[in-house]
């Protein structure tokens, strides 16, 4: 099921899983170190040529998943990690084939030490991608993290 | 003790006589003594046990909800939301025009948060909610406080929610002085004019119609409940009752009555208290009763059995309405309000909504949940609170619906009244939330359940776990074809097996497709048998079973035997496009003071190839469309994209049928408590009650993203042969993208096919 990956990719992908532990290790409320992009505040701008707007974690939810993932995203940034995956799983009731959420539910398990979940809730946020490859990536992310954090080495590539 | 004087000098008589009477102070002040303990520790021990209050799933408003106005309306009636006919103000009222619902919620403390009171406005497109705003700004998502269902009472029985003095309505304590005892503040425990007068009255009319006991009298009377109307019992209250305000102030007192008082029964269930009575006959918090809902509970501290008001409705109103008159002639009200108040009909949430109040089936699993956590003195006496999962209004809908729909197949069928039996569960196709359990077709009874204990065979409801399982071998895809013809198999003891198809025909080479959705036995014996027995009941396993199932052949057809509740997992795992989840009823758990001591989350388990699921799921969808699921259709919502599977067992004695939308996975049984054939099929049983529950939950289709892999290709239904859109009995497939296909000879590749291609491809971007 897992998508073999080039070395260059699996060595990126390290890196980033990396950097995602150690953020979640050194503070409660470090920001994000990962290469999420943030999100769009404000509508692209369309004076000019047409941006190519970054894709966000909020990209196909309703106002109420997004204003709930976002929600879940500030209280992981607090470390109030019960109250974010609470955020989250609401808005997995809400929409509950969106990947945005699931994934960010594996980020927090990811966070508490919870390694088998955050795989699982990687794969799972995999399987709802679809066509969305930034989903994806994000997802194999995750799923690559959590691996190194069970020690399964040979898995993450 | 009468004595006469002995002849034998002095007074001999003297001395037993005091050592008798020195026997008595001495026994008199030690059962004082004891009395002053029992009663003062009971007192005192004011932290009365708090059974764990259990709550319904809160109900999320949003814009894009699908709900019609009505349903929400019912939602907030059954919350003791009250009416008003100007913009609400209060919490706990609203407002409802045609397509628009102005309201405030009462502040409500989470598991995660405390959400304060907010002003609402809804608005509708339909069926579902157009738009939600403050008033000034769109507001993304907004809970409803969630309905108190139950709680964990000790086995005595006695339930009760304590009221705190701010929650009490200033009203109240006046109310009750000026009914049950004018003279409360005066006296000192007991009222010998009272009971002077009671005695008279009673003499006079030959009975019992006046009682004289002081409300502290009532209170220790209440305390160590004992109904017999002994004299020595009598004096036993009236003593610990002088006790009593010996050591207390009057408005201690008033407010451990209020809190104390035996306020009806439901079941097993004592109410105790006027927080609890307020909750269990009006569905709403004490502090928000009207003046005509105070009175009446007033009117029940007297017997709450004999003016039950549902049951003994005149008598009931006609005592509410004394009270009314009594508390205006205290001049606590005015004449005006008494004539509003008197206006009302007795108005208790039953007779409105005429839903269960209790949810038997469903604490019973919130218990079981709960019961791996916390020690059961816990649980009774600790003041949890508990969040679970169940929906209200869909579990009223489902009791509702398998009622009606067992009535109707025993008139269809000719048999006996009262003759079958049924289950129903319904769940969160994604979260594995338990949403509603009807474990038995009288809503709100308390004993078998169904739904979870009763295993029964589920016959071809295996049948998608063996098509999975020869998916995921990757040696078939839904379009492969098999043989639909006798099969005998050999058994290890020597006999042999030779299952035949329900028609009693054989149908030859088909596709998997159309083997699964007309769901061929013959056909299915023959590609397990290919696949391995072990494979599909590792897969049953893994997929929600609760346990790995012995490895026979007949284990093919669905000889295993499972709860509803089970099977609503195992469906459950192919709603989620193949990951697991536990079934859950519970939430969280928070202790009195709100610190959060369990949470249940929502886990997930990869137990199959996505990829295979989403092929299977497709099979699935058309057992609605043209399978054996067929003859639900116009009973589901136009338009609703469904999937599931119906399910006989042997002789007829079990017919189930599960299925999912989007949202939703959908359970029905329908059986006899003693196993004898029924004479229904999975689609003449269950499925007429599955397809009517399904129609009232306002669900979304099934339409999940098509994985990465898959790709659609035009397959004759009949043949699995790759066709075009302008060959007839076609079908869109999404398969392995190297799936090995046979074309059909005939239908050439035409211009439509090419124009339908084009729009799948675009399809596919836009996806």
């Amino acid at each position: 099921m897992a998508r073999r990956l080039n070395p260059l990719t699996h060595d990126i992908l390290l890196s980033v899983a990396l950097c995602i532990c150690l953020g979640g290790c050194t503070s409660g409320a470090v920001t994000r170190t990962g290469p999420e992009p943030t999100r769009p505040d404000r509508p692209p701008d369309r004076s000019g040529e047409p941006a190519m707007r970054a894709p966000s974690i909020t990209d196909g939810l309703s106002p109420a998943g997004r204003s709930l993932v976002l929600q879940g995203r500030d209280q992981r940034t607090a470390g109030q990690y019960d109250q974010a995956a609470a955020s989250l799983e609401r808005a997995i009731r809400i929409e509950p084939s969106q990947p945005a959420p699931w994934l960010e539910l594996g980020r927090i398990r990811l966070l508490e030490g919870d390694f088998p979940q955050a795989e699982q809730l990687g794969r799972k946020a995999r399987s709802l991608a679809g066509r969305d490859t930034w989903i994806e990536s994000q997802s194999l992310q995750l799923i690559a993290a959590a691996l190194r954090g069970m020690r399964r080495y040979d898995e993450t590539q | 003790m009468a004595s006469t004087p002995s002849k034998a000098g002095g007074r001999p008589w003297r001395r037993p006589l005091l050592a008798a009477l020195a026997l008595l102070t001495v026994a008199i002040c030690i059962s004082l003594v004891m009395l002053n303990h029992e009663v003062t520790q009971r007192f005192e021990g004011r932290r009365w046990d708090l059974p764990a209050q259990i709550y319904a799933r809160p109900l999320e408003i949003y814009a894009g909800l699908t709900v019609a106005p009505e349903r929400l309306e019912r939602e907030l009636l059954r919350l003791g939301y009250a009416t008003t006919a100007d913009t609400p103000r209060r919490p706990g009222s609203y407002r409802r025009s045609h397509r628009r619902i102005d309201l405030v919620t009462r502040e409500f403390r989470f598991w995660d948060s405390r959400q304060p009171a907010t002003r609402l406005t809804i608005e509708f497109d339909g069926q579902r909610i157009a738009g939600l705003s403050d008033g000034t700004r769109e507001m993304p998502i907004v809970r409803l406080d969630p309905l108190l269902v139950g709680s964990i009472f000790p086995t005595h029985g006695e339930d009760r929610i304590v009221a705190t003095p701010g929650q009490i309505p200033e009203i109240l304590p006046a109310m009750l002085k000026v009914v049950e005892d004018r003279r409360f503040d005066r006296h000192i425990g007991i009222d010998p004019f009272a009971l002077a007068r009671a005695i008279v009255a009673n003499l006079r009319a030959g009975a019992v119609i006046q009682g004289g006991s002081t409300l502290t009298q009532q209170l220790v009377k209440n305390y160590f409940l004992d109904n017999r109307q002994t004299l020595w019992r009598k004096l036993r209250e009236a003593v610990m009752a002088l006790i009593l305000e010996y050591h207390y102030d009057k408005p201690d007192l008033l407010n451990a009555y209020i809190n104390e008082i035996y306020m009806g029964q439901d079941g097993s269930r004592a109410i105790h208290g006027f927080g609890l009575a307020s909750r269990f006959y009006f569905s709403k918090p004490l502090d928000e009763l009207e003046l005509h809902e105070l009175a009446l509970l007033v009117a029940l501290v007297r017997g709450p059995g004999y003016y039950h008001p549902q049951r003994h409705h005149e008598r009931a109103l006609q005592r509410r309405n004394l009270i009314l008159r009594l508390i205006t002639d205290a001049g606590i009200i005015t004449n005006e309000q008494r004539r509003a108040a008197t206006g009302h009909d007795l108005e208790t949430w039953d007779a409105r909504t005429a839903g269960a109040s209790y949810y038997p089936a469903f604490l019973q699993l919130v218990r079981s949940s709960l019961a791996e956590h916390y020690r059961d003195e816990d649980l009774t006496t600790t003041g949890l609170r508990v969040f679970t999962t169940l929906d209200p209004l869909v579990q009223a809908d489902a009791e509702r619906r398998l009622t009606a729909g067992l009535e109707a197949l025993e008139a269809r069928t000719g048999a006996a009244d009262d003759t079958l039996a049924g289950a129903v569960v319904v769940t969160g196709a994604q979260s594995g939330e338990v949403l509603a359990i009807v474990g038995d077709r009288r809503a709100g009874f308390d004993g078998f359940n169904r739904a979870i204990d009763a295993r029964r065979p589920i016959g071809s409801l295996i049948k998608p776990v063996v098509y999975l399982a020869a998916l995921q071998t990757g040696r078939y895809t839904l379009a492969s074809t098999i043989e639909d013809e006798p099969v005998t198999i050999r058994l290890t003891n020597g006999q042999t097996w030779s299952p035949s198809n329900f028609s009693g025909e054989a149908h030859g080479t088909v596709p998997l497709l159309r083997a699964l959705v007309e769901s061929f036995n013959m056909a299915t014996v023959r590609l397990g048998m290919d696949v391995g027995v072990d494979r599909v009941a590792d897969l049953l396993h893994s997929l929600g079973a609760p346990d790995r199932p012995p490895t026979f052949p007949s284990l093919l057809l669905g000889a295993v035997d499972m709860s509803p509740l089970d099977v609503a997992r195992l469906y459950g795992t192919l709603a989620s496009g193949g990951f697991r989840t536990p079934v859950r009823a519970v939430r969280s758990v928070v202790d009195a003071a709100d610190t959060p001591l369990q949470r249940f989350p929502l886990e997930v388990v990869a137990s199959a190839d996505p990829a295979a699921v989403y092929q299977l799921n497709q099979a699935l969808v058309e057992v609605l469309n043209r399978g054996t699921g067929r003859s639900a259709r116009g009973r589901l919502p136009t338009g609703l994209v469904a999937a599931g599977k119906t399910g006989t067992s042997d002789g007829f004695r079990d017919s189930w049928f599960a299925g999912f939308t989007g949202q939703h996975v959908v359970v029905a049984w329908v059986g006899r408590d003693d196993f004898e054939p029924t004479m229904l099929t999975g689609a003449s049983g269950a499925l007429t009650i599955w397809s009517s529950v399904v129609g009232d939950l306002d669900s979304t289709s099934y339409a999940p993203r098509r994985p990465a892999g898959l790709e659609n290709h035009w397959i004759e239904y009949e043949t699995g042969l790759e066709s075009t859109p302008s060959c007839a009995d076609g079908i869109t497939l999404a398969l392995p993208a190297n799936a090995s296909l046979n074309r059909k000879r005939g239908c050439h590749i035409d211009l439509r096919d090419v124009g339908k291609r084009t729009l799948e491809w675009l399809d596919g971007l836009i996806r």
